[in-house]
């Protein structure tokens, strides 16, 4: 593997953990808080 | 040099400030400890990235990544994030909870609060956290007097002296707020400097391309990202399961969690602190590779010198002012943190628990600031005495850390059952088998924490059996998951609690 591939599939790995724990501090904050008003047009 | 050096100062003088503006916003215990639970995610995630980044981050582990290649960096981070995760999952809402309900300052609180034991688990809590942190205050404050005596020539005690001076006043004055304003500060410096700085490397060393065929030249596994011939995939998987038990409960990172203004900040604020990490992470993997095009030959000692080393040779002198700058700053937020930490908790576990139960909160606040300072004024007289590699020290700290409190404090919010005398056995059984492992040398290359761990379970598995059950009434809000009443109290505590 290049040096550039090490650094963009480096950059893809972490980006998808990150993107994985959002996910799921989103899917936690949505079900502790039923008082926050879900936004339009998407099922709370 | 000069330019570098008036920026440093000027760096300096700024977070010194900071500590002074702040001073006159402290008008309590809970917003001198804990920023009086406002702090946002933005400035939550500065914080806790500028904690946990420190100068073994900016130094050693581009050292790391320059020696045995990019997988170290690229298998062991999402294991560190792993480690947050559970303590995000399992610990950190429900602190926040009692926070918010308790006005708790402390992880010592915490634990005495949930085995229901104030005058024993508390304290006995309190001085593990002590006795380690102690420690890795005092290389912290030597890191710093290396790095200014470098750059100013000063002799060694003085350079201590001036580093500590300058963090020590801004804890002791603004307590969290001038340290999470700081920190966001060295943070956001860190990931433009660190970034800008890997850009000019990369290109200085011929660009991408020629890195790849020099590396190619050197060694080729350096690139792959499942180990190296210096590092095996192996290897690799055992520090990076350490560094996940590390990190389950970093105490100078976690007791920012009851600074969180409300759940939304404190989930958010780990993100962005994920984030601000990575953005580091993926520089120093470029630094360290194209460190070692430039330097093929050195060895992982000598590598620890290269961010200095190219900040002064290599870069233009303002990325090299802002490296220089970053890496004094480095030092200064994990100490400032450690400060806070040890401070609040002999003022608050010892002094107010076991001598003066009934203080008001003005006499809590003088006690903490005088903690900070006697925190202070012990680590720094250590980091005069010979306590062997900065890096090594910090090590044992961190592993000493993750087998004394993860399972209590992990086991105490998942599990009814842990009781007063499994968290004892648990904390002290844990220390006790990471000074062990390390005595022997680190039998089997397995790192501390693992014995530690295994003897934290056993301990707290002897105290189930044995010891008394802490009553239901006590042990349910821990249990429990933060109810909706809790999740969207957001406003910040009054300031007399």
């Amino acid at each position: 593997m290049t040096f550039t591939w090490v650094l963009i599939v480096t950059a893809l790995w972490w980006g998808a953990c990150i993107a994985a724990y959002a996910l799921w501090a989103r899917h936690q904050l949505r079900h502790s808080d039923p008082g926050r008003p879900a936004r339009p047009g998407r099922a709370s | 040099m000069t330019g570098i050096r008036v920026f440093v100062i000027v760096y300096l003088a700024f977070q010194f400030a900071v500590g002074v503006y702040f001073f006159r916003r402290v008008r309590s215990t809970q917003s001198y400890v804990v920023a009086r639970g406002s702090l946002n995610g933005p400035m939550l995630g500065g914080t806790l990235a500028a904690t946990q980044l420190s100068s073994a981050t900016a130094l050693g582990d581009v050292a790391w990544t320059a020696f045995y290649g990019v997988a170290y960096y690229f298998i062991v981070w999402p294991f560190l994030w792993l480690g947050y995760w559970i303590g995000a999952r399992w610990v950190a809402r429900k602190m926040w909870a009692f926070g918010k309900r308790a006005g708790g300052l402390t992880i010592p609180h915490l634990l005495g609060a949930r085995y229901d034991s104030q005058r024993l688990v508390r304290p006995v809590a309190s001085l593990v956290l002590i006795f380690s942190y102690l420690f890795s205050f005092g290389v912290q404050s030597d890191a710093a007097g290396i790095v200014l005596n470098q750059l100013f020539g000063l002799s060694h005690t003085e350079a201590v002296l001036i580093a500590s001076a300058v963090f020590v006043a801004y804890t002791f004055l603004g307590g969290l707020l001038s340290i999470a304003y700081n920190d966001c500060l060295q943070i956001c410096l860190f990931v433009i400097a660190y970034i800008v700085a890997a850009f000019y490397l990369i290109h200085d060393s011929g660009g991408a391309g020629h890195v790849t065929t020099a590396i190619r030249h050197t060694d080729p596994s350096l690139l792959n990202v499942f180990g190296s011939h210096a590092l095996s995939f192996g290897t690799i998987i055992g520090i990076a399961i350490s560094v996940t038990l590390l990190f389950i409960s970093y105490p100078i990172d976690t007791m920012k969690f009851y600074s969180a203004k409300n759940p939304r900040s404190l989930l958010g604020g780990i993100g962005v602190a994920f984030v601000l990490q990575a953005l580091v992470a993926i520089a120093v993997v470029g630094l360290g590779i194209a460190g070692r095009v430039l330097y093929p030959k050195w060895s992982l000692t000598q590598f620890d010198a290269l961010m200095p080393t190219v900040a002064i040779k290599v870069l233009p002198s303002a990325v090299g002012a802002l490296v220089m700058a970053i890496l004094v700053g480095a030092v200064m937020a994990v100490s400032s943190s450690i400060l806070l930490t040890l401070g609040a908790s002999v003022s608050q576990d010892l002094y107010v628990v076991l001598m003066r139960p009934g203080a008001s909160d003005r006499h809590r606040l003088i006690a903490t600031r005088i903690g900070v300072v006697l925190i202070a004024v012990a680590g720094t007289g250590l980091s005069f005495a010979n306590l062997g590699a900065i890096a090594t020290v910090v090590n044992n700290v961190l592993q000493v850390m993750a087998a004394s409190f993860p399972v209590a404090l992990l086991g105490g919010m998942i599990w009814r059952r842990p009781n007063r005398l499994g968290a004892l056995l648990s904390m002290i059984g844990g220390a006790i088998g990471v000074v062990i492992w390390i005595r022997l040398g680190s039998p089997y290359g397995l790192a501390p924490v693992f014995l530690g761990m295994v003897l934290s379970i056993a301990g707290m598995l002897i105290g189930i059996v044995f010891g008394r059950p802490v009553p239901a009434s006590v042990v349910d809000p821990f249990i429990e998951e933060p109810s909706p009443d809790e999740a969207v109290m957001t406003s910040p505590l009054p300031e007399t609690l």
